[in-house]
């Protein structure tokens, strides 16, 4: 019992240290790095960059469609201008807002009209959900959107239950069911997206991604089902959906296939477009879609490195790509050689807790190595026996100082 | 002999399981008065939006409370043990030292088992009467990390009070923080799935720490 109490206790110590001490390092040493803002400008054809730095506050550069510098330097000023569909609230102010770009009207309101910003981080994704819905009616009596009276849940059917109640609505149940069954939807949903608030200007309902990957949009109208399947090759096999209501209706969501392919679904005739932006993964990977009258610009960040693509907003011709890595910090690099690991519980990329052992670092063995010379000088001065002497000096060497700490602490 | 020896330990921990039972009790009737108050000022509808857009259980308030009384009841049961030298005539009982031991800790955590699934079973029939069973299995599944802080908890404190040298004492309270922290991590719901066979592993695993603690209290050594 002795044994089982020295080994649960140095284990135990050994477990904590390696959570405690890394995140101690980091609360210390905060390592900081932010990605700058990047977007495409419709008057020169280039990537204006906006990169914050410690002492010269904002620089804004040029990148061109290769993602190479430009060498130009601009002022905000000049940014002001290059960028009109961001800045044209400063244009205007200063009057210096053109009547129309490359041939196309421009105005304030068309600007509102045609922009959005869209955000997927895989903390999004990364979740446990509650296994039941809400649904709004799209179709209310009185025009404005009412919160949800309803929720559903899924399993062989769908199954709609009124929420003032608690009781199962049989008839709108069969009602969806067998619409279900008649689109040919497959049970479970690998993907639900919708927007569940009353503060927005129309409602759209669900898009899902049945099991077998087929595409569908369905939403309450009058209390009556409305549910199309979306038309695709059936090489294309859907794995994530999200829905998006922006003023701009043109779009109806984005979609992610099994191979990783981002794809945007237009509202008219539910067409998929596949857009020119690389891999993205959505539980490992940020994404942020900013959109105006000219282009999109896309950002893939995944956790190593940030790239950008910009395309034309009516064709979706690819424009160009701008990428930077993610390089270690001094302060990271530090920490490599100070742990083996990192012990964590709980990451920014989920909702979960979970033991995870991250940033296993070779560089470390040396202070190990170190440090388990001194539990053996240790063990002798304390008269342990080889065997004990032994085992510390192993156990050091590989869990390093988080070893170190308890096998000087806990004599015997 | 048992039976002996279990009356000795409810004698000792009679009372603070009784106030400990009413304050799990009373506090899991708040957690309801409070949702049924939220019902009747905005309606069961508003209720159902937080829950399932803002990821809210409602029932945050007694996040803290089994880990209190897993302290509470420790101290009740084995503060005696040492404060009063008992525990050298205990260990002198014509009984296995280590099943001794496994009965004293046996009826802390039963006792535990039984202010949990009071206070757990409160909340669920209440919850049911107002929800779909999948939002209350996601509530009860929110609370079970905090129910095993308190299991957790009251090991760590037998296996400090236990103990007879100070400074193996800070060691231990020192890791019984930490450990008692990565309960509360993650506040999102159902965030601790994932490790529930992980926390049952550990309440066993940790019960040895008394075992040790007595160990070497017969061993002599004591400050």
């Amino acid at each position: 019992m002795k044994k089982a109490y020295l080994i649960v206790l140095t284990a135990l110590s050994i477990i904590i240290l390696s959570w405690f001490l890394p995140w101690l390092y980091s609360l210390v040493f905060p390592a900081s790095g932010n990605d700058p803002f990047v977007a495409y400008s419709p008057i020169s054809n280039e990537f204006i960059v906006s990169q914050t730095g410690e002492e010269k506050g904002v620089r804004i550069f040029g990148v061109d469609s290769l993602g190479h510098a430009t060498g130009k330097e601009y002022t905000k000023e000049d940014r002001d201008s290059l960028l009109p569909q961001i800045y044209f609230t400063q244009l205007l102010a200063h009057d210096k807002l053109p009547d129309s770009i490359n041939g196309v009207e421009i105005s304030m309101p068309i600007f509102k009209h045609s922009q959005w910003v869209f955000n997927s981080t895989p903390r999004d994704i990364n979740k446990n959900l509650a296994d039941v819905y809400l649904i709004m009616e799209s179709m209310p009596e009185r025009f404005e959107l009412e919160d949800p009276k309803e929720v559903f849940r899924m399993n062989d059917k769908i199954e709609f239950i009124d929420i003032e109640t608690n009781t199962v609505n049989q008839n709108r149940s069969r009602r969806f069911t067998d619409i279900f069954t008649d689109r040919g939807f497959k049970y479970p949903a690998r993907s639900m997206s919708a927007n569940i608030t009353s503060r927005k200007a129309y409602d759209e309902g669900y898009l899902m991604v049945d099991t077998e990957g087929d595409i569908y949009h369905v939403k309450m109208q009058a209390g009556r089902p409305y549910m199309v399947k979306v038309r695709k090759p059936d090489s294309i096999k859907g794995a994530h959906v999200f829905i998006m209501e922006n003023m701009d209706t043109r779009h109806l969501g984005l979609v992610t296939d099994e191979n990783d392919n981002l794809y945007a679904l237009e509202h008219e005739g539910y067409r998929l477009v596949k857009l020119p932006i690389g891999k993205f993964h959505p539980s490992t990977d940020r994404l942020t879609v900013v959109k105006n009258i000219f282009n999109w610009v896309v950002k893939v960040n995944d956790g190593k490195s940030s790239r950008w693509v910009a395309f034309d907003s009516d064709s979706y011709r690819p424009l160009g790509y701008y990428s930077i890595t993610t390089t270690k910090s001094a302060v990271e690099t530090t920490a490599d050689y100070l742990f083996p690991f990192r012990l964590s519980f709980t990451d920014v990329s989920d909702c979960f807790a979970r033991p995870r052992i991250e940033d296993i670092s070779w560089h470390a063995i040396w202070i190990g190595i170190i440090l388990a010379l001194v539990t053996v000088i240790i063990g002798r001065r304390r008269k342990l026996s080889t065997k004990q002497i032994t085992i510390n000096g192993i156990v050091t060497v590989v869990f390093g100082i988080f070893a170190f700490i308890p096998v000087i602490c806990i004599k015997n | 002999m048992e039976k002996a020896l279990i009356l000795k330990e409810w004698i000792k921990t009679r009372m603070v399981f009784l106030v400990a039972l009413l304050l799990a009790v009373a506090i899991a009737g708040y957690s309801i008065l409070m949702m049924n108050r939220l019902i009747e000022l905005k309606g069961v509808y508003h209720l159902w939006l937080i829950m399932l857009l803002k990821d809210n259980t409602f029932i945050d308030i007694i996040k803290y409370v089994p880990l209190v009384i897993g302290i509470a009841l420790g101290v009740a049961q084995m503060a005696p043990e040492m404060s009063q030298k008992r525990l050298k005539l205990t260990l002198h009982l014509p009984y296995p030292q280590n099943k001794l031991v496994m009965l004293m800790l046996l009826t802390g955590l039963v006792e535990l088992l039984v202010i949990f699934v009071v206070q757990a079973l409160m909340i669920a029939i209440y919850d049911l009467t107002i929800l779909p069973h999948e939002l209350v299995t996601r509530v009860m599944l929110t609370t079970l990390p905090w129910y095993f802080a308190g299991f957790t908890s009251y090991l760590f404190v037998t296996a400090i009070c236990l103990e007879g040298t100070w400074w193996r004492r800070v060691i231990l309270a020192l890791l019984g923080i930490a450990v008692l922290m990565i309960y509360f991590l993650q506040a999102a719901p159902e965030a601790y799935n994932g490790m529930i066979i992980i926390m049952i592993i550990f309440v066993i695993v940790i019960s040895i720490l008394s075992f040790g603690s007595v160990v070497r209290f017969k061993e002599g050594r004591q400050d």
